[in-house]
């Protein structure tokens, strides 16, 4: 189809449900602007830089309308029988949305006295007032209107819920919360819309895990907007985790926003869809902040995971360190494209990037871009990248003591991983990851002695 | 429209009405290009009729195409019909009659370069009488090469005596639908070199352009193509060490190189073409498609550049490396100062098994100069056992200049190793602190480290140019500290 | 025990054992020494199955079977253990997991039981102590961080731990001082048995003064130039390889 297309096609199916949508998650006017921004730069093509190593292929399929508006409007939602949900984290608060709406009785709520945790969907409008949230009605838009944002655009006009996360500073101990995002109807149907914004006040601390997941082996459409504004001082450790069906589309969007000696750790591992793609865009819009970017992806079979990851500093001294690990087996394709930009102001910068690929299949691909563009002369920046199969005096030692070569391979690639995993600061949690990933990687039983 | 653009303009139109026209009738054509045009530039040339056919070819794919604006420069746009496509070497009244004539500040330079007198001369485009005696040396060399076997002779020369040959390699390795820039090149191309050294002949002598650029004060499209024969060794220097005073150009050349069968072929350029001044007013805009084959298994094929001129500098030196075995390496400094713009970097394209390939870049950014560092290293499927090794690093000096680092690594076979290393970083305080403390001054300290941090890349360039090169980093350094 | 005839290895094209023969019976220390170049890595990693070494002519026998038919991990799980002369750095596995894992691989061939976890942890326990290790370093990488020192006594750990028949320690005494040599050596010794030999690869004398070798070999140009007993090393020491190297040629 061509972008023009697309483009109209884009347009008449918003016009066809825009009265529908609900306008205490988006305005009807952003929701207009959204829509035409959109359709006027078109969706994004192979042919974009950035965009060159995602499959793009299931825009052209997918139906852009929203699951929940092919349904009645009203109509409750469908909890498929048998659905097998992640277990729960002790001391989480869990929020679970299917098909891009609030499913509370999918939900666990735990009082937290420093945060205010709900959907926009049928909650007062009077309390969004009464809160002084500022992430409320802030539209979803890059930093600084990158093009790669295009699909917020999308998710701004045609999102049906929203998942609003706002933490207060003064309290010692951070609030936990859990997101899980349940992808159920298929393309054919409708997409869906998962939708966050997050803000931290000064000083506040936040772990939020955020998961998508797939119900059944549909073939969904999922796309996806996170916003999140990290206050004064405020620390948000973040994990996303991506593990959506083998025949989804998964299209993702955050971006972040750090004030001051903010510090945002944000971890995320795609193991899920056919076509998978990330785009991060974090602003160091404060001096000392600080950012963790960990990226772990596998990919296998015809899979494809992309992620761009734009980091720009505009504030002094400001600090990000850019961790990449991706394995790709079979016919998959795994990319990473991580961009630091450091603007004029930010003198004494100090980025790190290291991003490696493993390829593990004989008609695999590995792209890395460790890019760095630099406006001054106070930095220090570094990144390092490597694609390549398993070091082979690695695999020797390991054979050279007795491991059968399937063992020791698969052995170096979960250490492969590891710069990732080791990462993740919750215990709980980290088994949970540990166990899914050797899941992915077809061994559970040679690894299980190992976790 | 702005200030350049107008200049740009001006200058285009300049060299029409008060260049060639007046001076030269014969040899002039009108700004502009089309069909006409470049049956005349091949007529005049006294082209076989696949050239001609070629060149047409290329234009009519040029006319599709647009200008790319990928690369990390700015510039106001280029009229394309505004510029002459063939241009006689100017006439001896047109330029400075003696020394005395040449901006001092140009003489200057050269003294720092240690550029003998004769050649300051020349190279100002002062005594055309001394080109002539670098023309009847340039025949000395000519008798040995021809013992050898070797052909190195200007492009239109190889176009009447080798037509065969330019039949079989031209645009092999660069189609003229390659790129925006290529095409144009192919279309209109004016002179250049053409190198055959044939099968198991190590050519016995280094081959340069050093002399022959200048004199001849074409180059604007200069096509230069190399063929290295089964097991014939080349190395080949390129100088464009020409400063062009307030001229404003856009200098878009083309360089192929095939190396068949364990052959190794070594291009070396020093590139100083006129930066323009310290507010960024003039300079060449120096848009340059170079490529090699390994076409041969066992093949080589070296890149080495140190890029200190230019207004703006657009180039990849690549390499296809499709002979199994075969390697390749590209070794670059680029410095940029004032208001300087360089996109440069290499294409390693993995196609054989057991393919290698090096890269060393080293960039330097100083005054409000843009440096840009662009690289591709790919390895196809039938690649298996590729290796890649990238080093590329930056130094900033000043702080509004610019270091900018685009790798792309795109690896398709499961065997292959490709790894990529960068820093950026400012001018170490503490090597500075540490010369300054043992007495050097500041700006012999950082010409020090300077030449320290390219070191790598000047090591492999031919002995006598890495002195030049050395100097000309710290001519177009100048000012940039203290 | 061990058995090789006229072993000629190419590595890159270029033949660097050119010849060796060399007969190890059970019980028995022997130290191969030699000068830079002279093929003694070479040997160590031939013997241990490395690819990347091509050989072109001769055997190696390891108790009556073809070692050199064998993957390298059938070669360790029948009782051949390399001491590696730089090991690798393999960050993110476990140090006591590869033990383990290796420990199992070798009952696994001998048609035994998985080790008992305790009773392992107990054994690894002991022979850490012995060769003066922190504990800490058990649940670390496999030798990531780890000091030169550091690196050849977690070798000899392994070694102690599997109990091989035949040890191949190439280098071992390379970047220790003088306590870690003691320390290693030590570790060394406690497993000679006449059950099993040992292969030292070293280029100095002074490993031998701790490690009393039965026989010492002197490698030159690919092939054993000289064979003695113990005094052979001395005599090595006191007048330089030259003296071999200058018969030889």
């Amino acid at each position: 189809m061509t972008q023009s297309a697309l483009s109209k096609r884009l347009l008449d199916e918003y016009a066809a449900v825009s009265d529908s949508l609900p306008t205490d998650v988006v305005s009807a006017e952003r929701r207009q602007e959204a829509i035409q921004a959109l359709a006027a730069r078109g969706l994004p093509t192979t042919r974009e830089e950035n965009w060159r190593y995602t499959n793009l292929r299931p825009l052209e399929r997918a139906r852009f309308a929203p699951v929940a508006a092919a349904a009645a409007a009203a109509a409750p939602t469908v909890i498929p029988a048998g659905l097998d949900l992640p277990s729960t984290l002790t001391g989480f608060a869990r929020f679970t949305f299917v098909d891009g709406t609030f499913a509370p009785e999918l939900s666990s709520e735990h009082a937290q006295a420093g945060s205010t945790v709900r959907n926009l969907r049928r909650a007062p409008e009077s309390s969004a007032r009464r809160q002084g949230s500022t992430a409320g009605t802030r539209p979803l838009t890059a930093p600084s209107g990158c093009p790669e944002a295009s699909l917020a655009l999308l998710n701004e006009a045609f999102a049906t819920d929203t998942a609003l996360i706002s933490v207060r500073g003064g309290t010692d101990a951070p609030q936990r919360v859990e997101l899980v995002f349940v992808a159920v109807a298929g393309a054919d149907v409708g997409a869906s819309y998962p939708r966050i914004q997050v803000a931290l006040d000064p000083d506040s601390r936040l772990i939020l895990v955020e998961r998508h997941v797939s119900a059944g082996s549909g073939a969904s459409f999922v796309n996806s907007s996170v916003s999140v504004d990290i206050g004064r001082g405020a620390h948000l450790t973040h994990y996303r985790l991506q593990r959506a069906g083998a025949r989804s589309a998964w299209l993702d969007t955050l971006t972040a926003v750090l004030a001051a000696d903010g510090r945002y750790s944000l971890l995320t591992i795609n193991t899920g869809g056919l076509s998978a793609r990330s785009t991060t865009q974090v602003q160091m819009a404060g001096p000392g902040a600080e950012l963790i970017l960990s990226a772990a992806a596998l990919g296998d079979r015809q899979q494809t995971q992309d992620h761009f990851a734009l980091v720009e500093h505009i504030a002094p001294r400001a600090r990000t360190d850019q961790t990449f690990r991706g394995i790709a087996s079979g016919r998959a394709r795994v990319a990473f494209n991580g961009k630091i930009t450091v603007r004029e102001a930010a003198a004494g910068t100090d980025s790190r990037q290291s991003l490696r690929g493993l390829l593990a299949g004989p008609a695999a691909e590995i792209d890395v871009r460790p890019q760095l563009e630099i406006y001054t002369d106070d930095v220090r920046c570094s990144h390092g990248a490597t694609a390549g199969k398993l070091d082979d005096s690695m695999l020797f030692y390991l054979l050279s003591r007795g491991l059968s070569p399937e063992v020791a391979q698969r052995l170096l690639k979960w250490a492969f991983l590891e710069d990732v995993v080791s990462k993740i600061e919750l215990p709980e949690l980290r088994r949970q990851i540990e166990h899914d990933l050797a899941g992915q990687m077809a061994d559970a039983a040679s690894l299980k002695e190992l976790l | 429209m702005s200030e350049t653009e107008n200049r740009l303009e001006s200058l285009l139109a300049r060299r029409y009405k008060h260049g060639f026209v007046t001076d030269i009738d014969a040899d002039t054509v009108p700004p502009g290009l089309d069909e006409d045009v470049v049956r005349l530039i091949s007529r005049k040339k006294g082209e076989p009729a696949f050239l001609t056919e070629w060149r047409l070819k290329a234009l009519r794919h040029w006319l599709t195409m647009s200008e790319p604006h990928w690369s990390h420069t700015s510039y106001p746009p280029i009229d394309y019909q505004a510029i002459s496509y063939y241009s006689a070497p100017k006439a001896k009244s047109d330029g400075p009659k003696s020394l005395d004539e040449v901006d001092p500040k140009l003489l200057e330079t050269y003294e720092k370069l240690g550029v003998p007198l004769h050649e300051r001369a020349r190279l100002a485009g002062v005594a055309v009488d001394a080109v002539f005696d670098s023309v009847s040396v340039a025949t000395t060399f000519k008798e040995r090469l021809n013992e050898a076997g070797v052909v190195f002779c200007p492009f239109s020369e190889a176009v009447q005596r080798h037509p065969e040959l330019l039949e079989r390699y031209l645009g092999t390795v660069v189609p003229f639908t390659d790129n925006f820039f290529a095409s144009l090149n192919s279309a209109v191309f004016s002179d250049g070199s053409f190198v055959h050294v044939p099968k198991g002949v190590r050519c016995p002598m280094e081959l340069s352009t050093y002399f022959r650029i200048n004199a001849a004060k074409t180059g604007q499209f200069e096509r230069t193509l190399i063929i290295a024969d089964e097991g014939a060794y080349v190395s080949y220097l390129e100088g464009c060490t020409a400063p062009m005073r307030d001229e404003n150009q856009l200098h878009a050349a083309v360089v192929e190189l095939v190396a068949l069968e364990d052959a190794f072929i070594k291009y070396s350029t020093v590139q100083n073409w006129y930066p323009g001044d310290a507010e960024g007013k003039g300079g060449i805009y120096n848009f340059v498609t170079k490529r090699g084959e390994c076409r041969g298994r066992n093949s080589h094929i070296s890149w080495t550049q140190v890029e200190t001129g230019s207004a703006i500098t657009w180039k990849y030196p690549s390499c296809i490396l499709r002979g199994d075995g075969s390697s390749g390496e590209f070794y670059s400094v680029a410095t940029v100062n004032n208001r300087q713009q360089a996109d440069t970097g290499t294409k390693m394209i993995h196609i054989g098994r057991d393919t290698r390939s090096t890269i060393i870049s080293k960039g330097i950014s100083a005054g409000h100069g843009q440096n840009t560092y662009r690289g591709l290293v790919k390895v196809l499927p039938s690649a298996h056992g590729a290796r890649n090794f990238t080093q590329c690093d930056s130094l900033l000096m000043g702080g509004k200049c610019g270091a900018h680092t685009f790798p792309y690594v795109e690896v398709k076979n499961p065997s292959a190793t490709v790894e990529h290393e960068a820093s950026t970083s400012k001018i170490s305080d503490d090597q500075l602190f540490y010369c300054l403390s043992r007495g050097i001054s500041e700006e012999d300290a950082v010409n020090l480290i300077v030449s320290g941090f390219c070191k790598t890349v000047f090591k492999e360039l031919p002995m006598e140019f890495a002195v030049e090169a050395q100097n000309l980093l710290a001519v177009s350094l100048e000012g940039a500290v203290g | 025990m061990l058995k090789i005839d006229n072993l000629h290895v190419k590595v890159d094209g270029k033949e660097i054992l050119q010849g060796l023969t060399l007969e190890i019976p059970s019980g028995e220390v022997h130290a191969v020494m030699g000068p830079n170049g002279s093929g003694k890595s070479t040997l160590a990693n031939v013997l241990a199955g490395r690819p990347g070494y091509e050989i072109t002519a001769g055997s190696v026998t390891f108790q009556g079977r073809d070692l050199l038919a064998l993957a390298p991990e059938e070669r360790a799980r029948e009782g051949v253990f390399l001491g590696f002369q730089y090991p690798v750095e393999i960050p993110g596995v476990n140090n006591v997991y590869l033990l383990k894992a290796a420990v199992n691989a070798a009952r696994k061939h001998r048609g035994l039981e998985e080790v008992d976890a305790f009773e392992f942890l107990t054994l690894v326990r002991e022979k850490m102590r012995l060769m003066r290790m922190e504990e800490s370093m058990l649940s670390r990488g496999v030798n990531e961080g780890f000091s030169g020192g550091e690196k050849k006594r977690n070798e000899i750990l392994q070694m102690l731990v599997l109990e091989p028949r035949l040890a191949i320690l190439d280098e071992t005494d390379s970047g220790l001082d003088i306590d870690a040599l003691k320390i290693v050596a030590n570790g060394v010794n406690t497993l000679r048995s006449p059950a099993r030999s040992l292969v030292l690869v070293t280029h100095y004398q002074r490993l031998l003064d701790y490690i009393v070798p039965d026989h010492v070999h002197v490698l030159v140009k690919g092939r054993i130039a000289r064979s003695g007993d113990k005094s052979l090393a001395l005599e090595l020491e006191r007048r330089g390889y030259d003296w071999v190297t200058g018969e030889a040629a």
